[in-house]
């Protein structure tokens, strides 16, 4: 999959959607219709490679459900998604999974409590057939050393670690198997201030060493002020405004921008 | 932090300590505060500083392993320094309410809202179920939920998370208590509901005359809720002022550091991460001398490292626990 990520042309989109949909069937009842809700309407979006594209919106405005289709875990009602210029559909799970990782918002809920951290981290590795125990370690140690994990946290339990440390970990396991994107899912909405930081600078420098690509999705602004080289504002499963971060943020054209730039808490 | 008649909660003095020996943690070390009515002190600092600690300390539910010892809690008048279990029961969602982070986990999903409501009204004397009923519906409708009647029938889960919050709010003003502590409202909130939250909660703060004791880590909410601001850092309470002038004119290194680990949404701050704090927080061991923060303090001298450092006045309603800030003011009898 590596090939294919190397070869491709530099300012390409590397996952891009086009007129996406996604409709739920409401709760049924007995004589009516059943009533579809629209989480994700229409939506066409190029993320071209090594760019950090932010994804900002309300809660509800669809932005979890459009990360999910661009991850591969759901398929879109109508409408295409590719990645590196393929349906991704046309992709075997294992193989798009070299490609595109999921980091989501809660740590704790996105590692089991029962497995020792090497058991999370190694769980790609043996999935993919990763057979050779030096392989397999060496792989560890680098991505521990990347995302600057001390060695002991290795047998230890997920619930022994602090929020900061077990993002790290779940960073850590995207990276596994070498993926080109990150879809980040309010990666560092659940953490102090001071982790917060952290962590940004965590993925800045990941990004810039492993040539990654980001959907950086956040409710902050001021966040994605400080990460972000182009945005796109969401709202009712709709993009409202595109372009370069420093054109959306600071001169932003559309009513809804605007609003939520003064709602923002930023002082 | 003078004594004032006006004061509806006064602290003075609170530890918690857990373990034995060379193991033992001061996880709040001589931790004091005063809150008037009508005043919102926000306290604030990073997970493990012991805020939330020391809230549950002044609600009587501070966990089992841990030890608690004060000089001196008033809540709304009542002498509270050493009261048992069943006394801190008594007071607790009548005097002195809590509302807790998590709005799912905090009600009880198989109960209906009303009847989460009615329980405390009822069980700490304050007039019947029907009186109950009536007053819930009165506070539903001023916390912005409307239809109360039929919310009040209805459960958990066929409310959103922004109603679920707000129930939450009317819950713990059922029985027109004196303070209310706030532990992370609304931090699981998207930044529309964030504000939402926070004017409803001033509102209500002035209508009720409460004395809130606001827990969050986000100096950005502190700015927009409160009065004044604890910054709580290793059990310590390391600067204390009107939050202005804390936000301002920070006193302590430890207080510049967290402002400047804020993202920032002015332009000149676009690609511009925002600064790291050196390290990580490390508990403090009983017997340790300096202060908590010089391992990671940038400014810190020679002696940080072994001066047990006293709160000190910056100025008149301003104080801070850190040498730099030597020049100014008397030593406070923490």
């Amino acid at each position: 999959m590596t090939d294919l990520a190397d070869k491709y042309p530099r300012d390409e989109p590397v996952l891009r959607c086009k007129n996406v949909l996604k409709s739920y069937s409401a709760k049924a009842s007995l004589f009516m219709k059943t009533p579809r809700l629209t989480a994700v309407d229409g939506v066409s979006l190029n993320i071209r490679k090594n760019l950090c594209v932010a994804l900002v919106g309300e809660s509800g405005s669809g932005k979890s459900t459009l990360a999910r289709m661009l991850s591969g875990l759901e398929q879109p009602t109508r409408g295409e998604i590719y990645l590196f210029n393929q349906p991704i559909q046309n992709f075997p799970p294992l193989n798009r999974a070299q490609l595109v990782q999921p980091v989501f918002q809660d740590p704790a809920g996105s590692l089991n409590p029962a497995h020792s951290i090497r058991r999370i981290l190694e769980g790609p590795l043996v999935i993919h057939g990763m057979q050779g125990r030096t392989q397999r370690q060496d792989r560890l140690d680098r991505l521990m050393e990347l995302t600057q994990l001390p060695k002991e946290v290795l047998d230890r339990k997920p619930h022994s670690l602090s929020g900061g440390q077990q993002q790290r970990i779940v960073i850590a396991r995207a990276l596994m198997l070498n993926p080109q994107i990150l879809i980040l899912d309010e990666p560092t909405s659940a953490l102090d201030v001071s982790i917060q930081a952290q962590i940004l600078g965590l993925l800045k420098n990941l990004q810039e060493t492993l040539k990654l690509t980001y959907l950086f999705i956040s409710h902050d602004l001021a966040v994605v002020n400080a990460v972000a080289d182009e945005m796109a504002v969401m709202y009712r499963g709709q993009i409202v405004e595109y372009g370069p971060s420093e054109q959306v943020l600071h001169s932003p054209r559309h009513s809804y921008t605007k609003e939520l730039k003064n709602t923002s808490l930023s002082i | 932090m003078d004594q004032h008649s006006s004061n509806v909660l006064e602290l003075k003095a609170l530890s918690v300590e857990v373990g034995e020996g060379a193991q033992q943690l001061m996880l709040v070390d001589n931790v004091s505060l005063a809150i008037s009515r009508g005043e919102t002190l926000c306290l604030t600092g990073e997970s493990g500083c012991g805020k939330s600690m020391t809230a549950l300390s002044l609600l009587g539910l501070c966990p089992h392993p841990c030890r608690m010892v004060m000089d001196r809690l008033l809540v709304d008048g009542i002498d509270m320094t050493g009261s048992n279990a069943p006394s801190f029961a008594a007071l607790r969602g009548d005097r002195i309410s809590v509302i807790f982070q998590d709005a799912m986990n905090a009600l009880n999903p198989l109960l209906a809202i009303g009847r989460q409501m009615v329980e405390g009204f009822v069980r700490h004397g304050k007039g019947s179920a029907r009186a109950a009923r009536e007053k819930a519906e009165y506070l539903l409708e001023r916390v912005g939920i409307g239809d109360p009647a039929l919310r009040l029938g209805q459960y958990p889960h066929q409310l959103s998370g922004g109603q679920r919050q707000r129930i939450l709010i009317a819950m713990a003003l059922m029985c027109d208590p004196a303070v209310l502590i706030a532990d992370e409202p609304t931090t699981a909130l998207d930044p529309n509901l964030q504000l939402q939250m926070l004017r409803l909660f001033r509102e209500l703060q002035s209508t009720f005359e409460l004395g809130v004791l606001f827990i969050t880590h986000d100096l950005g909410v502190a700015a927009r809720i409160g009065d004044n601001v604890a910054v709580m850092y290793c059990g310590q309470i390391m600067e204390h002022g009107p939050v202005r002038e804390v936000l301002q004119n920070p006193a302590h290194p430890y207080t510049r550091s967290l402002l400047n680990c804020l993202p920032r949404l002015e332009p000149q701050y676009r690609q511009n991460l925002p600064h790291v704090i050196p390290g990580a927080v490390s508990p403090y061991v009983k017997g340790e001398t300096g202060c908590r923060f010089h391992g990671r303090c940038t400014e810190a001298l020679e002696e940080c490292e072994t001066t047990n450092v006293p709160f000190r006045h910056v100025d008149s309603s301003h104080s801070s626990r850190c040498l730099l800030n030597r020049y100014g003011g008397h030593t406070l009898n923490d």
